[in-house]
């Protein structure tokens, strides 16, 4: 990818139709973090924005097990432009406040990666939460730049509100859906036909109301088997309390995220869904309006496409959009 | 999707299952607690009002680890036909256990406020302790009761952290008017629904507010009218 040339436009256009994501629960402490910070960052300051947003010297190292990573693009077009806040006399050393990011709870450990790679002058400020609830406070006009949701609903809801920039909206990476078992379980489903065996005495589903909710019901409804598993399951609230119960063998089995299957130790994966049995699962991002640095917002969306930034995507379990990597 | 109605329905019910069970609960702790000397009664009380200062979400995680399948107490009752987690009888459980320290701290008050000797004069009397216990304590100690059920009552409507780790959120089966909302916080649309039931909450709050202000006025009133009659008979000696 040519340096500070590429454009959002380049990137896969986003797509409107289908309505679905993912969220969990953030953990509470992250969360009350994010809150002090996001106040911290909303507290007037006399912050502008001259300085090129990135010099190698204070790009931080790029995370390791990943290729090289390519600078950050600093566009020449950025540079210079006067801050959007008027200067005042405390600004003689101009210091750029950090981009703010809310996000999917879901992308709670590949953002913060992703952040690190692209090597931004400072490091950005992160809000993870459950879609729908990022989707409220940016509704009722919370601070932000920029917004990554598990759930297309959502984004459709934030652009009809006139919540996010038009044209800056983009499809980013994708996840799989698959079940689980304890991990000692002796028994194994192979497939969804197998989970209507007697074996399976609860089958664990995040609520019909949550994106991961509505796409196991999918999955389940497709390969034909949900009238006959529909009087075992039992739902959580989120994709995570499904897990949580699996853990502790409280449910046989449970219908999660591929990319949740990896952080809970106590349960192995029997199988992945096919990807066509339930609707797509695409996370997106886009820049919000009002965004107090709407061009590194940009810039980050842009830094998705690159190589380093897909391989970290595969290696944390997401599936990389074809399209959106440059080949 | 979400039924709002189901979900009024629901907690109404098991919030009025579980104040019912509490109730003999929260008369046996209170009475002991403000009236029997025993040991380890710090212990006890300790315990009771252990589920007012956990967290809810661990409340209901430890009563999933003692109820639930890897436990010989949940595997028992899974036994007999009475399985709790994930069922309307694990929404009973969460109500109850997070609503009776409340209701134990109203009884133990509302027996510690009755004066002793009414009681001693009944047993000098050679009335049973057991009807001394019916006919003379509870009556007077029954307003407080009432005032500590009505606590008990609101407090279990309002539960939500044990339930949903305990019994899910279950369309008919688990949902309660606090899962419902925060289920319709998740649904763009879910607006209109989540407005009824906070609604309903409200009024239903402001219920038990009020009955609760009402039924402790009535304590008070009557152990200082006993007083003033108690007065009144010494002044006229």
């Amino acid at each position: 990818m040519p340096h500070g040339s590429a454009t959002t436009s380049a990137l896969r256009p986003a797509h409107r139709p289908p309505t679905w994501g993912r969220e969990q629960p953030a953990a509470p402490g992250r969360r009350l973090l994010g809150l002090a910070l996001l106040a911290l960052a909303a507290a007037p300051s006399s912050v502008h924005a001259d300085k090129p947003v990135t010099s190698p010297a204070d790009r931080p190292a790029p995370a390791p097990a990943v290729p090289a990573a390519p600078a950050f693009p600093a566009p020449p077009a950025h540079a210079g432009k006067p801050a959007p806040r008027p200067p005042t006399a405390a600004d003689a050393v101009p210091v750029k406040p950090p981009l703010v990011i809310a996000a999917a709870a879901s992308l709670t450990e590949l953002l913060p990666q992703l952040g690190r790679m692209a090597g931004m002058a400072k490091a950005p400020v992160f809000r993870f939460d459950a879609t729908p609830r990022i989707a409220r406070q940016i509704e009722t006009g919370a601070a932000t730049d920029l917004v990554f949701s598990a759930d297309n609903e959502w984004m459709d809801h934030l652009a009809r509100a006139g919540k996010i920039v038009p044209g800056t909206r983009v499809d980013l990476l994708g996840n799989s859906l698959v079940v689980v078992v304890p991990r000692m379980s002796r028994t194994a489903p192979r497939n969804p036909s197998e989970l209507t065996a007697d074996s399976i005495e609860r089958l664990a589903l995040a609520g019909e109301t949550v994106p991961a909710g509505r796409y196991a019901r999918a999955a389940l409804a497709s390969t034909g088997v949900w009238a006959k598993v529909k009087g075992k399951v039992v739902s959580g609230d989120s994709v995570r309390t499904a897990l949580a119960w699996v853990a502790r063998s409280e449910a046989s089995a449970a219908i999660v995220y591929a990319t949740d299957a990896r952080v809970e130790p106590r349960v192995k994966v029997a199988f992945v869904f096919d990807a066509h049995s339930h609707p797509p699962i695409v996370y997106s991002g886009a820049v919000v309006k009002g965004a107090a640095q709407p061009e590194e917002a940009r810039r980050f969306l842009e830094f998705f496409r690159s190589r380093p930034a897909q391989a970290l995507i595969e290696a944390a379990g997401f599936s990389t959009l074809s399209g959106a990597a440059p080949r | 999707m979400i039924d709002a109605a189901a979900a009024i329905r629901l907690s109404l019910e098991s919030a009025l299952v579980a104040t019912l069970l509490g109730l003999p609960l929260a008369v046996a702790l209170g009475y002991a607690l403000a009236r029997v000397p025993f040991r380890g009664k710090a212990i006890v009380s300790a315990a009771v009002v252990g589920p007012l200062v956990l967290p809810p979400v661990v409340t209901g995680l430890l009563l999933l680890r003692l109820l639930g399948r890897q436990a010989p107490l949940g595997r028992l009752l899974d036994a007999v036909g009475l399985p709790v987690p994930f069922t309307l009888l694990g929404v009973i459980v969460a109500a109850l256990v997070v609503g009776l320290p409340l209701f134990v701290a109203a009884a133990r008050g509302a027996f510690e406020a009755i004066d002793p000797r009414y009681e001693e004069v009944s047993w000098t009397l050679g009335v049973s302790p057991w009807r001394t216990f019916l006919t003379v304590t509870l009556p007077l100690a029954l307003p407080g009761l009432l005032a500590g059920a009505v606590l008990a009552f609101a407090r279990a409507l309002g539960e939500f952290g044990a339930t949903v780790v305990l019994a899910g959120n279950m369309e008919g089966r688990t949902r309660t008017i606090a899962l419902a909302v925060y289920a319709l916080l998740d649904l763009p649309e879910g607006d209109a629904a989540m407005e009824e039931l906070v609604g309903v909450s409200l009024l239903l709050a402001l219920g038990a507010m009020v009955g609760y202000e009402a039924l402790s006025r009535w304590q008070r009133r009557r152990l200082e009218l006993d007083r003033v009659d108690q007065g009144a008979g010494r002044a006229a000696r």
